[in-house]
């Protein structure tokens, strides 16, 4: 099972200091099943907030949002890992199924599969603070896998970790899209890491975001990150972005 | 906090690896004892040296006062002191703690509660104890149930503090981790929330009793005709310093145990993946 997320004239407000800040408006957005999206934008174009829509966390927006079918299982990594610190890493790769209803036994079996499969299964009894930054994304990730998610949500996933580490678990991501159906939906500022990944680029502009382009990215998998395709492609959405960042007549007046 | 046992090494990869740990030999037990040792005999020292200074009649040396405290054992009323000065203690804590872990989560859950009440507890933390032990003396009754009630009041506030704090520790982050997977509220609340604000709870029961029982002594004094605060007031009166100190010696000496040899391995425990951070 594979899901689709439809977004209907979302947007998003926010009360700063008194006044209404508008982070997202008139969104129309539908993400087709089986398909890999990347959103991509300039700082303040409102990219998380619309993941935390789909993710169910923000739930304060107009408009509506809809996932088929209502109860596709969902899976989110983040910027940060955002492991439990006192759980052990099988303990927070368990957690997940634990709370979906699997006995404990059988849920630590498989977080510790899902760990030698992002290559931690000596890492599996750690604590988070026992282990380096790019290990903690990869518990992280293990936890996204472990629920065989319908739909994996991404915020910046790789920002933080240097770059060797993010080329291993970009591949980590391909082959897991391979693998199955899955709907996947990626944010982030790295534009060639979208063309890499995604089968289609949405570029948000700033203050509101709004989506100013819709690209498909149409190089055949499988892909190579320094092919000439993808470097011809993220130059043309890097322009798209430079132009959604650009400060409207407005700002300049002011 | 002081060193701890040596563990397997910690696995490494990438860049930003933690520290190594310290893998001298006996780095985690031995020498941290010969500390402790030490810290002991400096301190019978000084006390044997101050008592030296200002006279043995108004501070009694360490030998005199442990023999003070076999002449109170020889009387009978040390284990009795101790164990009506313990349950006491322990009715006064206990009421505290719920008192304050009830406060300290309403105030940290609501921010309009911390607005209105918040000022409360500073308020309460600042009144003089003698203040709220005599009040609560006269509302309550001048018994047991008034002694603990006044001990808890004046305990209270400071241990709030400590649990409201442990109520903005809590990071956002982790929740909306668990609500972006589904995870049942009350799970929420019992897996992730809870057990970030444990340290604070646990760092303010610590705290929290052994201010109790220094309250308690004053407030025997106070009210009470049994228990350490009373023995040490009685003896005040008959100006027998060495039993003086003897009658509060061994309750020290017994909430001292409870520190080291409970409360400290209990923390050290269940805080375990707490330790790469604190180092």
């Amino acid at each position: 099972m594979s899901a689709r997320l439809a977004f209907r004239q979302v947007g998003r407000r926010f009360a700063e200091r008194g006044h209404d800040v508008v982070a997202l408006r008139g969104i129309d957005l539908v993400i087709e099943p089986g398909s890999f999206t990347a959103i991509v934008g300039p700082s303040g174009s409102g990219k998380s907030t619309l993941l935390h829509i789909a993710a169910g966390i923000d739930t304060s927006h107009d408009g509506s949002f809809a996932c088929e079918p209502p109860d596709a299982r969902l899976a989110c990594l983040f910027q940060q890992p955002r492991l439990l610190p006192w759980k052990s890493a099988r303990d927070n790769v368990a957690f997940v199924l634990e709370t979906r209803g699997t006995a404990r036994a059988a849920a630590l079996k498989r977080a510790d599969s899902m760990l030698s499969t992002v290559g931690l299964a000596a890492a599996a009894r750690r604590f988070p603070s026992q282990l380096s930054g790019g290990m903690q994304q990869r518990v992280a990730l293990a936890r996204a896998l472990v629920v065989d998610p319908d739909i994996l949500l991404m915020d910046e996933p790789f920002s933080a970790l240097d770059e060797l580490t993010a080329a291993r678990l970009r591949e980590e991501i391909v082959t897991l899209f391979a693998a199955r159906s899955r709907t996947i939906f990626l944010v982030t500022h790295n534009v060639r890491e979208a063309c890499y990944l995604a089968d289609r680029i949405i570029v948000l502009s700033r203050h509101p975001g709004s989506i100013v382009a819709d690209i498909p990215v149409d190089v055949p998998r499988p892909r190579r990150p320094d092919a000439e395709a993808i470097g011809a492609l993220a130059a043309r959405v890097l322009a798209f972005i430079e132009d959604a960042a650009a400060p409207t007549s407005l700002e300049l007046a002011s | 906090m002081t060193a701890v046992a040596v563990e397997e090494p910690v696995v490494r990869e990438g860049g930003d690896e933690p520290a190594p740990r310290d893998r001298r030999p006996f780095a985690g037990s031995l020498v941290p004892a010969a500390y402790a040792v030490a810290s002991l005999i400096l301190l019978g020292l000084l006390w044997q040296g101050a008592s030296m200074l200002v006279g043995a009649d108004v501070l009694p040396g360490p030998i005199a006062s442990f023999r003070a405290v076999e002449e109170a054992r020889a009387d009978g009323y040390l284990w009795s002191d101790i164990v009506i000065t313990a349950l006491r203690v322990v009715g006064a804590f206990a009421l505290a703690l719920v008192a304050s872990v009830v406060g300290g989560a309403l105030l940290g859950w609501s921010p309009v509660l911390a607005r209105l009440f918040g000022p409360w507890v500073t308020i309460a933390a600042s009144v003089p104890a003698l203040v709220l032990i005599i009040v609560v003396y006269l509302a309550v009754g001048i018994d047991d149930r008034g002694a603990m009630v006044a001990t808890a009041v004046v305990v209270a506030p400071t241990m709030t503090y400590g649990v409201w704090d442990g109520m903005r520790a809590i990071n956002p982050e982790l929740q909306e981790m668990a609500r972006a997977f589904r995870v049942p509220r009350f799970t929420i609340l019992r897996r992730v929330l809870l057990p970030q604000t444990t340290p604070f709870v646990f760092t303010a029961a610590r705290t929290g009793l052994s201010l109790t029982w220094r309250i308690m002594i004053f407030v025997e004094l106070l009210g009470r005709s049994s228990g350490v605060g009373y023995r040490i007031q009685y003896f005040y009166n008959l100006a027998d310093m060495r039993r003086v100190v003897a009658a509060a010696l061994p309750f020290l000496v017994l909430m001292l145990l409870v520190e080291f040899c409970l409360l400290r391995p209990l923390e050290r425990w269940v805080f375990r993946w707490r330790r790469e951070e604190t180092r």
